[in-house]
């Protein structure tokens, strides 16, 4: 027994130990055809190297303006994807319950979707100051994937477990925390993992559009017009860096539970 | 059933009730299943329903539970039910205990653990109360139902059982025949079963054999 939990272990070790020198090797690959690139460039301003971005990323965190504008930025990035997510919610179990709500709320659902995120961003210099416009924009990414994907984990809900909890007499408290949280968690987790990534990819344009005084998009912008390309990508990197992660800790937060055992009936 | 102490014998607030069925109708898909049937399951009464696959069985099991729609009336004295489901119907994420306990709402967690874990023991299953429903055979995860549906049956409720020893071995289906014949008296049973321990010796066992054919439906 205790030779097999440790021939386990050791295969377990070989496979965390192939994944990370896999991920070294992607690295190293990619930063060659970087450092390769920018050699063939030649020129800074056009395609900077890695070490003139890392330099500049170097210069940027020993700024208090950088950690200023990352903490806006964030903080505006997480109430637009909070906004999205207790939106999501309730709209998804009213639509779940009452077909009639289903019907009104699909095409909403599908203008959304289909609307390009810039069409949101200027309609929402009318409606908006500029600071809550990248708060805005990232809600209106987040909320439709929240929201189809709350209403598809409450479809796939066994109806045999329902039935269950039913005759049970199961109270309404009970039945949400023992039946119907754990059976959405596991398309509520891939969904905000989802949105995730496409809340900062949005929230940061609006902030290059919208240009509101202490933000990442701000700076972006301000690289742009002063053509100052390392700084360009220092930012982005920094974005990337960000959002990889938020994206992270919400998913080790949202694991530590039995909920992915999935609702497979012996 | 064994003399060893449970909830039910501490609490006797609810006699059991008859349950009268009247002109009872149920059809779907195109087929009628009941047409017009009426029977009475005395209260505090062991009642066997057989019959061959089909016969609707279950479908009237389901229908006293309130899980099917139906036309006539299915008078239960308004008793709370517990039903063991032909499959075992187990929630994936909690353990074997927390799915045993999980019915019992007007106990403490406490008590509830305790009487979840006296069931499970009685059941062989002492030896997996904290596993998870996916590390247990069809057999093991059909006993666990059956847990439950014991720990939910207070006193004077009714006890539905769907083919209650279905794939169980023939040591634990003695032990459940016996819980189930210690629960007459305190709960109108009503289960559905094929020929098995619990209607071969109907005389001792069982109080009313009710087979499904035809002429009783209408």
């Amino acid at each position: 027994m205790k030779n097999s939990t440790s021939f386990l272990n050791k295969i377990k070790t070989n496979r965390a130990t192939a994944r990370i020198a896999a991920a070294l090797f992607s690295l190293i690959f990619w930063v060659g055809v970087w450092i390769i690139a920018a050699a063939l460039a030649g020129n800074s301003l056009i395609f900077p190297s890695p070490l003139d971005v890392i330099s500049r990323l170097y210069e940027l965190v020993a700024t208090s303006d950088f950690w200023l504008a990352v903490a806006v930025t964030l903080f505006r990035i997480t109430a637009g994807l909070a906004a999205g997510v207790i939106l999501a919610i309730p709209l998804a179990v009213l639509t779940h319950r009452f077909s009639v709500a289903n019907t009104l709320t699909s095409p909403l659902l599908t203008i959304i979707r289909a609307t390009p995120v810039t069409s949101f961003i200027l309609l929402a210099f009318f409606w908006f100051d500029k600071s809550t416009i990248p708060v805005f924009t990232s809600f209106l990414m987040v909320f439709p994937i929240m929201w189809a994907g709350i209403a598809t984990g409450l479809e796939s809900v066994p109806q045999e477990l329902i039935e269950m909890t039913q005759v049970f007499r199961f109270p309404l408290w009970r039945r949400i925390t023992k039946l119907y949280i754990p059976a959405v968690s596991s398309d509520f987790r891939s969904s905000l993992i989802t949105s995730i990534g496409l809340s900062w990819k949005a929230g940061v344009a609006a902030e290059i559009i919208a240009i509101p005084r202490l933000s990442i998009g701000r700076n972006m912008y301000e690289a742009k017009v002063y053509l100052e390309t390392p700084d360009l990508f220092a930012w982005t990197a920094v974005v990337v860096i960000l959002s990889l992660i938020f994206e992270r800790l919400l998913a080790r937060l949202l694991k530590g539970n039995n909920t992915n055992r999935g609702v497979k009936e012996k | 059933m064994s003399k060893k102490k449970n909830h039910l014998s501490e609490n006797n607030a609810l006699t059991p009730s008859d349950i009268a069925i009247n002109d009872l109708y149920i059809g779907f898909n195109g087929k009628v299943i009941y047409n017009g049937a009426s029977f009475v399951f005395p209260a505090g009464t062991l009642s066997a329903l057989t019959g061959p696959s089909g016969s609707g069985k279950t479908t009237l099991l389901r229908a006293i539970a309130g899980l099917l729609p139906y036309k006539g009336i299915i008078e239960t004295g308004r008793r709370p039910v517990s039903f063991a489901f032909q499959t075992p119907r187990l929630l994936p994420w909690l353990t074997v205990r927390d799915n045993v306990t999980a019915p019992l709402i007007d106990k403490s967690s406490a008590d509830a653990v305790k009487i979840a874990d006296e069931w499970l023991t009685r059941l062989g299953l002492s030896d997996s109360l904290d596993k998870y429903p996916d590390e247990l055979s069809g057999g093991m995860a059909l006993r666990v139902s059956l847990a439950r549906a014991f720990a939910a049956a207070t006193p004077g409720c009714i006890l539905l059982l769907d083919e209650p020893t279905k794939e169980i071995d023939k040591k634990a289906r003695q032990a459940v025949t016996e819980i189930i014949l210690g629960f007459r008296g305190k709960c109108t049973i009503i289960a559905a079963t094929y020929d098995d321990e619990l209607i071969a010796n109907a005389d001792q066992t069982v109080d009313t054999v009710l087979n499904l054919n035809s002429a009783v439906k209408t």
